[in-house]
């Protein structure tokens, strides 16, 4: 059963901005992006089929390898039990296979303010992005939990996909608490195989985006961020509420979270020290991501939600 | 800085560049855009928080708003005021006869409006109410070519002024009166260039028709068109002094009959008296006795001396001098309508020329004859062109600052052309 959307206790923190100040702070997902949910699950769920035939290791890990043990619940099957444990510690215990774990998956999205950033928002692409993996973790029978600040839901049937997409259209970008807060102050239970962490990254360390590893734990990154941020395409030419800057304009910035304002020239040496700047941030990501196995991808937020969740779930 | 505006509604050019200054303003301010990675950005420029928001205009667009004003500005004229105190204006009134006859229109009809000069002084009533301050007036007048410059303060012309001058003489060049706050009232422009300083009321007019020469009873005139004889005029007279040398008498005598003129031994001082000959009394003792002439003759005769001229008849103008001890006498002076002799008998033609002789006093004494009464030269008859009236120039109007050089409108235009060409080359380097 599935929580309710509006489920769950609000958190303390940093006074929230107004929403109505940021450019793209909710979420819109209409009956297109159902046909492409399922266009994409679908697509999702052949590919399952093709590698399962070959007798290959797909989305669903790899087999009857068992990877951890959990308390036993009536009515699950005894030949599970891990005797072991029982014999030492006189408590039935369950040995969770890696299939099983990795059929639990939790996506934590992060819904703190700079995610209104765009166009197009970033928290739109957040949750298109989101409700695919979710589809497709569904399609191949996983359980999943989708978490967004102190919002959660759980589904586990594809006909569950009408409340998911309810749950992710209100989604609002708001307050200063992201990512970084929810992994200080949460933890996934311990038979989550796939955690997705969802969001800009910003306002995390590496460190804290490497806590909830662990073992039989596959860890993904999906980063998303706004053209604007990522100043495609001339370096100069950076978007401007849906139109462009010239070189040389002044332009004020304006941190969602802290409200902080910045004005800026945008010439050429400035936009390139930018440039310059973000892309050490980005490799740093990358390169932690290497370095411990997590699944690390970034994307802009025009970029189509297909082209992300596949990148994410098929490297 | 006392400015006034000749095109005031040039003065709306200048909402173009207020509309696009505010446009610019508008643009110019920094566009507020919210950003996840603003941290990136303050590590980059070092700023704290709570940078200072900047408007910020292109260096082209603040240059090229800067021509606009400057051309609205140009285009509403500006230029200095003149203190608004009241100005004086010298009227100077032509008074010869022609000013005095009747107005009519190019087909020589009469108008209706009376005399030239009565046309004159409504244009010059006209002129002075369209003034902002109507001017005080001070009023001169042109007499027989010469300028009496009486400069007497009357807000309307001076009666002494409607008395027509003696005709006959040719008119020359105004110019000498060239000057600002100077008005020329007549009824055409006098001879020469035009007046740079002064203004003009001249009446225009048609042809008058009228007598134009006498001989004795009859008179020639111009009637629509056509000469016409006329007999019946009253006889005129010429007086010759008792004191004139014989044979200057002698031949004023055959100069009258051939004149149609009859003599006088009497100074009657009437209008049927057509000339006056008159010889200078000799005081007592000796007179030098001096050979003098003209002309192609020549004479010796004793010589009178005669004292300053007064000033309340028309000066004599010399005809005849000679130097005596190294001072010039007057021998020989007249003015219209009398001559005055200055030497006596015994008169002695040294020349042998009487030809000579006689060519050059009748030439003397048809000058200073006097028209009959209503006839005037052909020349003070003909059409005075169209009626024309012009302002005078303020006194602060500066001739070398005027067309060639660059009042405010001109510097405006100029900085406007400039600052264009200036935005126009920031816009390139940009």
């Amino acid at each position: 059963m599935p929580d309710h959307p509006n489920s769950g206790s609000q958190r303390k923190g940093a006074a929230a901005r107004p929403a109505g100040e940021l450019p793209c702070p909710t979420v819109v997902l209409g009956s297109e992006y159902l046909k492409r949910l399922e266009r994409l699950s679908l697509r999702f769920a052949a590919g399952l089929e093709r590698r399962e035939g070959a007798g290959r290791a797909g989305l669903l890990g790899s087999g009857e390898e068992f990877v951890n043990s959990r308390p036993y619940r009536p009515g699950e099957d005894l030949r599970q039990l891990d005797w072991d444990l029982l014999a030492r510690l006189d408590r039935p215990y369950i040995r969770v296979s890696r299939r099983e774990a990795a059929e639990s998956w939790s996506l934590w999205i992060d819904t703190s303010a700079s995610m209104g950033v765009g166009p197009p928002g970033k928290l739109q692409m957040a949750a298109e992005v989101a409700g695919g993996i979710a589809a497709a973790g569904m399609q191949v029978g996983a359980r999943i939990e989708l978490v967004a600040g102190t919002r959660r839901f759980q589904a586990r049937k594809l006909s569950d996909i009408g409340q998911l997409v309810e749950f992710l259209q209100n989604l609002c970008a708001e307050g200063a608490e992201g990512l970084a807060t929810a992994v200080e102050e949460s933890r996934p239970p311990s038979q989550v195989g796939r955690l997705f962490l969802i969001g800009d990254l910003l306002d995390l360390e590496h460190k804290q985006a490497l806590r909830w590893r662990r073992p039989g734990r596959e860890l993904f990154w999906v980063q998303i961020l706004a053209p604007l941020e990522l100043l495609p395409e001339g370096g100069g030419r950076s978007h401007v509420e849906g139109s462009t800057s010239q070189v040389g304009e002044w332009v004020e910035w304006v941190d969602p979270e802290g409200g902080e304002r910045l004005s800026v020239r945008l010439d050429g040496s400035n936009l390139a020290a930018y440039e310059s700047n973000l892309e050490r941030q980005l490799e740093a990501w990358q390169s932690m991501a290497a370095r411990h196995g997590v699944s690390h991808g970034l994307f802009s937020s025009d970029s189509p939600f297909e082209s992300a969740v596949r990148a994410t779930l098929e490297p | 800085m006392n400015l006034e505006w000749v095109h005031p509604t040039g003065l709306w050019a200048l909402v173009l560049p207020i509309v696009l200054a505010l446009l610019s303003l508008r643009r110019g301010k920094p566009s507020s855009l919210h950003l996840g990675t603003v941290r990136l950005w303050r590590d980059l420029t070092g700023e704290s928080e709570g940078a200072r928001v900047r408007r910020h205009l292109p260096l082209a667009r603040v240059l090229l708003i800067g021509a606009l004003v400057a051309g609205g500005l140009a285009l509403g004229g500006p230029r200095l005021k003149t203190p608004s105190i009241q100005k004086t204006w010298h009227v100077v009134l032509d008074t010869r006869p022609t000013m005095f006859l009747e107005h009519t229109t190019e087909e020589g009809v009469p108008s209706g409006q009376g005399t030239r000069l009565a046309v004159g002084l409504r244009a010059l009533e006209q002129l002075l109410q369209e003034q902002n301050t109507r001017p005080a007036l001070r009023w001169s007048r042109r007499i027989s070519g010469l300028t009496r410059l009486d400069r007497i303060a009357s807000e309307r012309v001076p009666a002494a002024f409607l008395v027509p001058g003696p005709s006959g003489h040719a008119r020359s060049s105004w110019l000498a009166l060239d000057e600002p706050h100077t008005l020329w009232v007549s009824d055409s422009m006098p001879p020469g260039s035009l007046p740079e300083h002064a203004g003009v009321v001249l009446s225009g007019g048609g042809p008058v028709p009228g007598p134009v020469a006498s001989v004795g009873d009859r008179l020639l005139s111009m009637r629509a068109g056509e000469w016409v004889e006329e007999a019946g005029m009253p006889m005129r007279f010429v007086f010759l002094d008792e004191g004139l040398p014989t044979r200057l008498a002698s031949f004023a005598k055959v100069w009258a009959g051939e004149r149609g003129l009859e003599i006088s031994d009497s100074d009657s001082g009437d209008e049927s008296l057509a000339l006056r000959l008159v010889a200078a009394r000799a005081g007592s003792g000796s007179l030098p006795v001096e050979v003098f002439g003209r002309d192609g003759w020549q004479a010796s005769a004793p010589l009178v001396e005669v004292g300053e001229e007064s000033d309340s008849a028309p000066r004599p103008r010399p005809w005849l001098s000679a130097e005596v001890a190294g001072d010039v006498w007057p021998l020989v002076s007249w003015r219209p309508g009398w001559v005055r002799v200055a030497f006596g008998e015994p008169f002695e033609d040294r020349s042998g020329d009487p030809g000579a002789f006689a060519v050059s006093w009748a030439d003397l004494l048809d000058r200073a004859l006097l028209s009959a009464p209503g006839v005037l030269p052909q020349g003070e008859r003909e059409p005075a062109g169209p009626a024309t009236t012009r302002a005078p120039r303020s006194r602060s109007f500066n001739p070398e600052a005027a067309p060639g050089a660059w009042p405010l409108v001109r510097w405006l235009s100029a900085i406007a052309g400039v600052l264009l060409f200036a935005s126009a080359l920031a816009l390139k380097s940009t």
